[in-house]
């Protein structure tokens, strides 16, 4: 993993000094393919990802090669969990009270939610090889962008909504658990998303 | 991944959360973390506003 990489966040590049670099970064953007998921390739090619960062909803970050070409992105935001439907479950009932204090205090709110991050969006541009830009890599950089947030405003979790696949290959590798499954956001597939939490003090060594 | 985490809640199944599964997420998230332990951050170019740049300074 000696590639040199740079990560942009899309939220700066009107101050961006380099213009240049920032018009071909667009274009770049705008060609992007993934063909794993056409959702993925729709948000960076279209105002998608720009409508999501003016209003405040989602922040992007694309991540560069030291020629500048780029390789893939993530987008980070805010979410929310029932927390009470955890309280209630027989495997938090049957922890010792010690853990349920040290995993439970301060969490549930009157409404029973509570905010976690989440990563919407990560992704490789097709044809970039896995050793220049490996998914374990990207969600490092994700994962400490997410650390460097809840240190500035507070947050203990994660949370994924991802393939099977890439849950299992990816996300389970880097300690997320799996806490549900949901339908596809894909019209016309059958296959079933994970639901995946991680707390953030399990990686807080990668600050 | 799905964009749809960013504009929706979940409810997650209670059932799914076992003392065992936390287990595991912490050792493999400390194997995780372990992995980049000899990661050259010199090697990374971070987004400027986290490195000290405004828009005022340029």
């Amino acid at each position: 993993m000696n590639v040199q990489h740079e990560v942009v966040g899309v939220g700066e590049f009107d101050s961006h000094p380099d213009q240049s670099f920032i018009a071909d970064l667009k274009k770049q953007m705008r060609e992007f393919s993934c063909c794993r998921s056409s959702t993925i390739q729709s948000f960076i090619t279209t105002d998608k990802i720009y409508n999501g960062e003016n209003h405040g909803e989602s922040r992007s970050y694309v991540i560069c090669d030291s020629k500048r070409k780029l390789l893939g992105f993530f987008t980070l935001g805010i979410t929310a969990i029932e927390w009470n439907t955890v309280e209630n479950s027989s495997a938090w009932q049957a922890l010792p009270k010690k853990k349920k204090k040290h995993l439970g205090n301060y969490l549930r709110t009157n409404a029973g939610y509570i905010g976690i991050y989440t990563i919407g969006e990560l992704a490789r541009k097709d044809g970039v090889k896995s050793e220049d830009l490996p998914g374990k890599v990207i969600l490092m950089f994700a994962l400490r962008s997410i650390l460097k947030a809840s240190k500035i405003a507070g947050g203990r979790f994660v949370l994924v909504d991802s393939r099977r696949t890439v849950f299992d290959s990816l996300y389970h590798e880097a300690g997320f658990m799996e806490v549900g499954t949901k339908e596809s956001p894909n019209k016309g597939e059958d296959e079933q998303f994970v639901i995946s939490l991680l707390p953030l003090e399990n990686v807080a060594g990668l600050l | 991944m799905a964009f749809r985490s960013l504009t929706q809640h979940y409810v997650i199944d209670p059932a799914q959360i076992t003392e065992e599964k936390i287990e595991e997420s912490k050792r493999n998230a400390a194997d995780f973390v372990a992995s980049f332990a000899s990661w050259d951050s010199d090697q990374v170019t971070m987004p400027r506003h986290e490195i000290g740049f405004t828009a005022h300074r340029d």
